[in-house]
């Protein structure tokens, strides 16, 4: 073996990774080479240096961040895991979201519905209105008509509104009163009968008994009175009882009719 | 789980046992600092380094495959100060007020660490790559089987390479020896 060779294995006989052939061939060289017994004395004078090197120690903060590194990640793998679990969730996430669709949906539709019937409502409501106010014009206008016909058609119609206004009723109780023809004042008096829940209604009805001279009409508002028990008429049939002038049919009329009322 | 060898604790902690690394850290923390502060002569830049290696052993740990933990981790070290040359100026490394430490124990007068603080100086007198497999091999005792697998290199040429790294050592420091002894 020449210097060379031994130059290339001076280390691992150093570090004693040679083979046992080896290592004596090395070991026979060394002890008769100069050269080579300083080349591994040196050898051996810097590895027990490179042995003095002592470790650094770091200071205590590089524990306590790889700490804090150490949580950090710990909490990004539960969340990581939490994750996992998420595919059910997410299942149970679409169902809701389909179910508050179709929540929304029904909703929309009911609501819409529920606004169409209010319009609607609004409407026919508006329509009402109008139909009486226009009935209650053509009725106060026809009322004033010269024929008796068409005063007769005019209470036929203010029967029909469901709730006259007051200048309706107003016009009722003066045709009632005032008309010359008995058929119209017979109508007019049927027509107020109906609206005998208002007090002015039943106030007139009872002074035009008082003034009231056809027996006719004195026997429809006698008829009328009783019907809606009106008992402020009781002294006012006493007197047409008493009164000479009214006629024996009419007072039999009052005695039957008395009987209910009282 | 001070019996578990590295790689066995590093299969629990892939397996989401986290607590494990802290046996890891607690084995390896003082290699790696120190493996750091050979190749970059700066401490505060080692102890950044170090706490990014354990980060990195901690977020890729899914990417650990059977292979021996410490090749692993030394790889992932080395990387790291590989970036940190690329970034630095090699001369203001190479420059002896730039070693930090060496001038510190230059203010000590004793023997074995002047001797120290000549090994130094021979030891950035070489280049990269063998003075990073003179710290693996020789500070951090590796095996050869481990330097190849760390610097992706075979076991024959890692040996070579450390025959010749320790002759330029050697070579570098009794130079300087003898040049002071002048």
């Amino acid at each position: 073996m020449n210097c060379k060779e031994i130059k290339h294995l001076i280390t691992d006989y150093h570090d004693n990774n040679l083979d046992q052939t080896t290592k004596i061939l090395v070991e026979e060289h060394i002890e008769n080479c100069l050269t080579c017994t300083q080349i591994y004395q040196e050898f051996i004078h810097l590895i027990d240096i490179i042995n003095q090197v002592q470790e650094e120690l770091p200071d205590k903060d590089l524990e306590l961040n790889f700490e804090n590194i150490l949580a950090k990640e710990k909490l990004a793998f539960k969340t990581s895991k939490s994750t996992v679990l998420k595919p059910k969730s997410k299942v149970l996430r679409s169902m809701l979201q389909v179910a508050a669709t179709i929540l929304l949906m029904i909703s929309c539709y009911l609501l819409g519905n529920y606004k169409d019937n209010v319009s609607k409502a609004k409407e026919i409501a508006t329509l009402k209105q109008e139909k009486t106010e226009m009935q209650t014009i053509a009725t106060l206008s026809l009322m004033e008509n010269e024929s008796a016909s068409k005063r007769l058609q005019a209470v036929s119609y203010a029967k029909a509104i469901t709730k006259p206004d007051s200048k309706i009723l107003k016009v009722l109780i003066i045709k009632m009163n005032n008309d010359k023809y008995t058929n119209v004042r017979l109508a007019a008096a049927n027509a107020l009968a109906k609206f005998a829940e208002n007090t002015k209604v039943r106030q007139a009805l009872v002074k035009a008994l008082e003034t009231e001279e056809n027996a006719n009409m004195q026997i429809e508002l006698i008829q009328i009175l009783v019907d809606i028990e009106e008992k402020r008429a009781i002294p006012t049939m006493k007197k047409l009882l008493q009164n000479t002038e009214t006629p024996t049919y009419v007072k039999d009329q009052i005695n039957s009719e008395l009987k209910q009322i009282i | 789980m001070e019996n578990l060898t590295d790689e066995e604790l590093m299969g629990l902690i892939v397996g989401g046992n986290l607590d494990m690394m802290r046996h890891l850290f607690q084995r390896y923390n003082i290699k790696i600092y120190n493996f750091c502060i050979q190749m970059t002569k700066d401490k505060d830049l080692s102890k950044d380094i170090t706490q990014e290696v354990f980060y990195k052993v901690l977020k890729h740990r899914e990417t650990y495959r059977q292979n021996k933990f410490s090749s692993w981790i030394y790889a992932i070290a080395r990387n790291l100060c590989k970036d940190y040359y690329k970034i630095s100026n090699k001369t203001k490394r190479l420059d002896d007020k730039g070693l930090k430490y060496t001038s510190e124990i230059n203010e000590t007068r004793s023997e074995p660490l002047a001797n120290i603080r000549q090994l130094n100086i021979a030891l950035n007198q070489l280049n990269d790559s063998d003075r990073e497999l003179i710290v693996m091999g020789k500070y951090q005792g590796l095996k050869y089987h481990e330097i190849a697998e760390i610097t992706n290199s075979t076991l024959g040429a890692v040996k070579t390479k450390m025959h010749r790294a320790m002759h330029k050592l050697k070579d570098y420091y009794f130079l300087k020896t003898k040049h002071h002894e002048l």
